[in-house]
């Protein structure tokens, strides 16, 4: 395990330096910084590596939606929104933009706006998930508590840890369906029950594997 | 305190819900109908922890670096009256080191005790009262358990837990074997209560880790051992939780535990901090709310015969709106919109927000966002934490203490010191985060615990903070303030000092709510006296109080600016 972190981390290295000499001030690079500092947090230095790599190919969609998606993982929703709807009216394919700006908009509370975006990006495969989860937020917070229990119903097989079941509680306890209310909160908990008991297996397999390489290192 | 909350969701997850709401600021405030300043002049408080002489008190726990969660966790703060003057002290809690309880011949860590001087200064007077636990201190609940008219002290700790007795005469005995109350390994929060109607206070004692330090892994050895990838102490995750302890008050100076017996049954071991006890049904029974740190959080209801049930998931206060377990920590209780029912703000880890759970009918919903709580909590780590109406306008606003676990953070993209906070009720339902200079909350340190009361008796609410490897902050307040009134209540057939009574008052249009609590916020102990902020009123027109025992006693047409002193049943006093 060791040597094959070792090793991709070489051949990572490796073609980052010779891109780096081949074409210094590309943009490809200076994305490619900007990635890097987004991976550490360091949001400012990333803004400035998209910008610098906007200003050589301003019409790259995924420099735009790098840079959104910057400022979206930093929950500044109100510089996210520019960059996202740029990259999609350069490329409107792009769902994660799509979801991104739709998961702006539920954090901006402008639902209707919301829901058409997210709308795009129901139908990703990697989407689906979380662009569901907002949309049973926005129906629900408009009013329509049926729309938003269906949304969570379609996620209710993927509950791994009683959360959809929670949310799904507290929706049918709106309508005010008392048997549905208690069903969901049992599901939940046990849910949650089962969740933890995995996570305290992964835990010790996690242990185990731990002392087994240290013994390998010894 | 886990850095598990951020770890157990996608990045997206985390945001999304972290930020989904409007931060307030307002610099400055308008006149209104209820006696509002024109301007807030601030600073609302100045620190005054040198001229009051706390400045002799520095905190320990741990090394610096802090391979150990215990070393992380910090420590409480209570304010009580010990020698019966009529003046609130302070007794701030200390933790201790690896090196010290390895080596018995090394000077020892103590708590401390300051007693309030009357005149702005504060003396410590430890060593003469006997109060001195050299333990590491976690967390300090102050009440007259015994009902002799003189204020108790139990203390959680890493190790044994302490009991006490005061002597009535300025000094203090430690009964714990006794008592027995030791409890064992790590115990956390902790908070009194009579929850079976007997005039006597029981006690509740969360508790945290199972935690042996042998086989604690390395910070950065395991998953649960990183924060944004920076190596820091490992835990609560990935190691096992205790379950938490309720004992009776047999009535001859000894307790006995029984939490089974009663239906305190926490069989997933949560990882309990912070614990308060509160009637949230207002049936007239006092209830136990325990924040459990990465876990679910446990709402204890009293069934009305001192056995309870965890209602925390059906009553909307276990998990976020979202339904995800939070770090919990800190926990404020108070009725902050004024409708007769007790909400709860509960303190968070850092990349999560701190959750307002506003109560109606004794059903909880997460409202941080819709009262602009979300965002402006979003990257600080929230410990100690109170609903306060510092300027004593009648809507009680809130402080919370702040800084990161990990002294690591400043590695991670975050903060080990941050700033205080304070939130002004905008009166419908929603908060502003007041600015720093106009608060006075200037400083940044690690800050844990915090506790909250009148400490010179002007009708004005203090905060001491006590901070992790530094000197403590006293906040003393300023800026203008409107009429206020105070209750210390007295029972005689309820426990001595009342915990569990709900007063309620009405003046100048409204009516506030609050209940006698000890054991509170993140390990601490407010002025068990009850104040009220009250604007412009002239005049109090009622006030109604249920008494631990549910008798009900009212009084009408009652002055502004000055503390009553009832005694149950009895004729009462203004001090």
């Amino acid at each position: 395990m060791y040597w094959l972190v070792r090793s991709y981390e070489a051949l990572g290295y490796e073609a980052f330096r010779k891109v780096s000499l081949l074409s210094p001030n590309s943009a490809r690079v200076h994305q490619m910084m900007a990635k890097y500092y987004a991976d550490k947090h360091e949001t400012s230095h990333a803004v400035a590596e998209y910008e610098a790599a906007m200003k050589l190919s301003p019409d790259l969609p995924d420099l735009h939606l790098g840079l959104g998606t910057v400022y979206w993982e930093a929950g500044d929703w109100d510089r996210a929104e520019a960059p996202l709807r740029r990259a999609l009216d350069l490329s409107p394919s792009l769902l994660a933009a799509s979801y991104q700006l739709g998961d702006v908009y539920v954090q901006k509370r402008e639902w209707e706006l919301a829901i058409r975006y997210l709308h795009l990006a129901e139908g990703d495969q990697t989407l689906n998930y979380q662009a569901c989860l907002d949309l049973s937020k926005a129906e629900a917070a408009l009013g329509h508590t049926e729309k938003a229990i269906d949304y969570l119903l379609r996620l209710a097989g993927q509950d791994q840890d009683g959360e959809i079941h929670y949310r799904l509680a507290l929706l049918y306890r709106k309508l005010g369906d008392s048997a549905r209310t208690e069903a969901a909160f049992a599901t939940s908990n046990q849910l949650r029950q089962a969740s933890m008991q995995h996570g305290q297996e992964v835990l010790q397999t996690m242990e185990k594997e731990r002392q087994a390489l240290e013994q390998i290192d010894h | 305190m886990a850095k598990s909350k951020s770890s157990l969701l996608t990045r997206r997850e985390w945001l999304r819900q972290s930020l989904s709401g409007v931060c307030f600021i307002v610099p400055v405030f308008v006149n209104d109908k209820l006696g509002q300043p024109i301007l807030a002049p601030g600073p609302w408080f100045t620190d005054v922890a040198k001229e009051a002489g706390l400045n002799a008190f520095r905190n320990t726990c741990g090394t610096l670096v802090k391979d150990y969660l215990v070393e992380e966790m910090g420590n409480g703060v209570a304010l009580f009256d010990y020698n019966n003057d009529g003046l609130l002290d302070i007794f701030l809690v200390n933790g201790s080191s690896f090196e010290l309880l390895d080596n018995p011949s090394l000077p020892r860590t103590s708590s401390r005790l300051f007693r309030n001087n009357g005149d702005g200064t504060f003396t410590d007077v430890t060593r003469q009262s006997g109060l001195i636990n050299e333990g590491w201190g976690m967390a300090a609940a102050a009440a007259d358990f015994d009902n002799d008219g003189y204020t108790d002290v139990f203390i959680t700790n890493f190790g044994s837990n302490a009991l006490f007795h005061n002597n009535g005469n300025g000094t203090f005995t430690n009964i714990t074997r006794d008592a027995g109350l030791e409890g064992g390994n790590w115990s956390s929060g902790c908070s009194w209560g009579d929850f079976d109607g007997d005039g006597r206070l029981d006690l509740y004692v969360a508790r945290y880790v199972d935690f042996d330090r042998a086989k604690i892994p390395d910070p950065g050895a395991a998953k649960y051992c990183l924060y944004r990838g920076v190596p820091v102490a490992c835990g609560p995750q990935g190691l096992v939780g205790l379950p938490d302890l309720f004992y009776h008050n047999e009535g001859n100076g000894k307790f006995r535990e029984v939490s089974n017996d009663v239906g305190i049954r926490d069989s997933d071991r949560a990882f309990g901090l912070g614990v308060a006890a509160f009637d949230f049904d207002n049936d007239g029974f006092l209830d136990i709310f325990v924040a459990n740190d990465s876990m679910p959080n446990f709402l204890w209801r009293n069934k009305g015969n001192g056995t309870f049930e965890d209602v925390a998931m059906e009553a909307g206060c276990a998990v976020s709106a979202d339904g995800r377990p939070q770090s919990n920590m800190g926990i404020a209780v108070g009725d902050y919109n004024n409708d007769g029912w007790m909400d709860l703000l509960v303190t968070h880890f850092s990349e999560d927000y701190d959750a307002l759970y506003r109560n109606t009918n004794g059903q909880f919903d997460d409202v941080t966002f819709e009262a602009g709580l979300g965002t402006v909590t979003f990257s600080m780590l929230g410990w100690g934490v109170g609903f306060i109406d510092y300027d004593n306008d009648g809507w009680k606003d809130i402080f919370i203490a702040q800084g990161h676990i990990y002294p690591q953070a400043d590695k991670a993209g975050n903060r080990w010191r941050q700033p205080d906070m304070l939130f002004r009720n905008l009166r419908d339902g929603r908060f502003a985060l007041v600015d720093n200079h106009q608060s006075g909350l200037l400083d940044a340190r690690s800050s844990r615990g915090a506790a909250f009361g009148d400490l010179d008796n002007s009708g004005r609410i203090w905060a001491i903070v006590n901070n992790i490897d530094e000197q403590p902050y006293l906040y003393k307040p300023g800026g203008p303030s409107g009429s206020w009134v105070r209750f210390k209540l007295t029972g005689t057939k309820s426990n001595r000092d009342a915990i569990g009574a709900r007063v309620r008052v009405t003046a100048g249009g409204i009516t506030q709510t609050d209940q006698v609590r000890s054991g509170d916020a993140y390990f601490s102990t407010n002025d068990l006296r009850l104040h009220f902020g009250l604007g412009q009123a002239t005049s109090i027109d009622r006030v109604e109080i249920r008494w631990p025992d549910r008798q009900e006693e009212k009084y009408e047409r009652l002055a502004v600016n000055r503390e009553y002193v009832l005694r149950q049943g009895g004729k009462n006093d203004k001090a």
